[in-house]
């Protein structure tokens, strides 16, 4: 089941799921994760005191997110790398 | 579309009333040998794989015994026909031949038919497109409202044309309507029985037959147990079914795998994905008249998640000892292309890290376009590998894209 608590926020989209580690966001000025999910996903993101929130529920995030992956490479590439999108492919991970 | 396995076609044609020699498959030599006692008369072993003239390439042997039949049937296992594998023979009766006929059904989508039809030979027993340049006036064809379906009357009228004999025509117009319930029931694309033997006896039995399904229809029917439906020559791969999960687990966009060359015996193979049919195999040659062999045909199109892309990039990245990843979409792509950047940047973060210098070529047109060839700059800037990305610049220029893939590999292998 969807969660969301208050150091990360977790949901789970069609096909994976969304994992955000909140707690070195205070220090992330850049919010690319934010802006990343504005311009490629289906904007599903605000800022809230610094650090990014859900705007809905998250088990309506979880309908609305279109798997772009973008604010996880945002995040990686320009913010403090806190968020883990988790795509199941079993086998293929074993490899 | 779908093809069936001799042995499984058989299984259908009894399911409508069609008359099939007395056997069964086998993969063992003691199953071959045990299914040839049972029959109690000399039998025919035939491998069954998916090629056609398997007679002529030694898949087709006789046994008169079953201590013989055994035989046969070790010598057939394991052994290649045509370049497959025969992993199970089928141990049937022999028949006694009086004469062949030909029976199929397939679907003309050509503009003028688009529709089932019906053909009747009669003569058998080889290719029917042969006997119908040598002997036209033996063959007959007619084409089928499917909402009217396939009547007895029709079928005698097919018959006659062709000229079969008049003590017949009762038994095989039987034959041809079983036949196309056996088409409609499980949304068959071609359902074909050559040699329809009378035998010395005066019965009707389908000899061969070779049965393929509509791989939109596939999933109408999980009891004929078709792993991937996609036409292949060979049984699919783990990384083939794998991919055929992906597609069916989510109708977003489409994307296609297969592998390639299992047995290749370590010769360096490059990973290859490709946006656009037509553009995609004029890649894959021009890769290919540059002495690189590719270790996969992978598409993905029709506006597709990144998260669908990542799977299949992961999927061709999961394939042993690539030499080199090459992503060719020589079409200028209706579709927003920086969803294929975030799901080929996520697998390549994920798998390029520990094999340094691997080769990455890139060519994505279409939709935001520059966004795209800027964030693959970035993201595999940060990355241990050799890479190069092109826009639309460069559909003509294909030979430039290849030549630099090649020389990246040369450069990649000499390395390693």
């Amino acid at each position: 089941m969807p969660t969301l608590q208050k150091a990360e926020i977790t949901f789970e989209t069609r096909t994976g799921s969304v994992h955000i580690d909140l707690s070195p966001c205070a220090e992330c000025d850049t919010y690319a994760c934010v802006k990343a999910c504005s311009l490629y996903g289906s904007n599903i993101f605000r800022l809230t005191g610094g650090l990014p929130a859900l705007k809905m529920p998250v088990q309506e995030a979880g309908k609305q997110c279109i798997e772009c992956l973008a604010c996880e490479l945002a995040c990686q590439m320009d913010g403090l790398d806190a968020i883990t999108i988790r795509l199941p492919i079993a086998e293929v991970e074993k490899a | 579309m779908a093809r069936l396995f001799e042995y499984q076609g058989k299984q259908l044609l009894e399911e409508v009333g069609i008359t099939v020699p007395g056997g069964a498959v086998a993969a063992s030599k003691e199953e071959a040998m045990a299914i040839a006692q049972a029959q109690g008369v000399p039998v025919v072993l035939k491998a069954q794989v998916w090629s056609t003239g398997r007679s002529k390439a030694g898949g087709v042997t006789f046994a008169s015994d079953p201590a013989q039949a055994a035989a046969a049937a070790e010598k057939l296992l394991g052994s290649a026909i045509k370049g497959f594998p025969v992993r199970e023979v089928l141990v049937e009766r022999q028949l006694a031949i009086e004469c062949e006929y030909y029976a199929g059904i397939i679907v003309d989508d050509s503009f003028r038919v688009r529709a089932p039809v019906v053909i009747f030979s009669s003569e058998g027993g080889v290719d029917v497109e042969e006997i119908a340049a040598r002997a036209p006036q033996k063959v007959a064809r007619v084409a089928v409202d499917p909402l009217q379906g396939f009547s007895y009357p029709a079928a005698l009228d097919l018959i006659r044309q062709a000229g079969a004999p008049k003590q017949v025509h009762d038994a095989l117009a039987g034959v041809l309507v079983r036949l196309y319930q056996l088409f409609a029931r499980y949304d068959a694309r071609s359902v074909e029985i050559n040699p329809l033997v009378l035998t010395q006896s005066g019965e009707l039995v389908a000899a061969d037959c070779r049965i393929s399904i509509d791989d939109a229809s596939v999933q109408r029917h999980p009891e004929l147990a078709i792993e991937v439906a996609r036409e292949s020559d060979s049984l699919p791969s783990e990384l083939d079914k794998l991919a055929w999960g992906i597609e069916v687990k989510d109708y977003r966009g489409s994307s296609f795998f297969a592998e390639f060359g299992q047995e290749n015996g370590g010769e360096p193979r490059i990973g290859f994905h490709a946006i656009g049919g037509g553009g995609a195999l004029l890649a894959a040659d021009t890769l290919m008249r540059r002495g690189m062999r590719l270790a996969n045909f992978a598409e993905t199109s029709g506006n597709p998640p990144a998260s669908k892309v990542y799977r299949i990039a992961r999927t061709i990245l999961a394939i042993p000892d690539l030499a080199g990843y090459c992503l060719l979409g020589p079409v200028l792509a209706s579709q927003d292309q920086w969803h294929h950047a975030h799901g080929l940047l996520k697998a390549f973060r994920e798998m390029l890290p520990g094999r340094p210098g691997f080769p990455v070529v890139i060519m994505l047109a279409g939709n935001k376009e520059e966004e795209t060839l800027d964030l693959l700059r970035r993201g595999l800037g940060a990355l241990p590998v050799r890479y190069a990305v092109y826009g639309r610049d460069y559909i003509y220029r294909l030979d430039q894209v290849a030549d630099q893939m090649k020389a990246f590999l040369d450069a990649y292998l000499a390395e390693s």
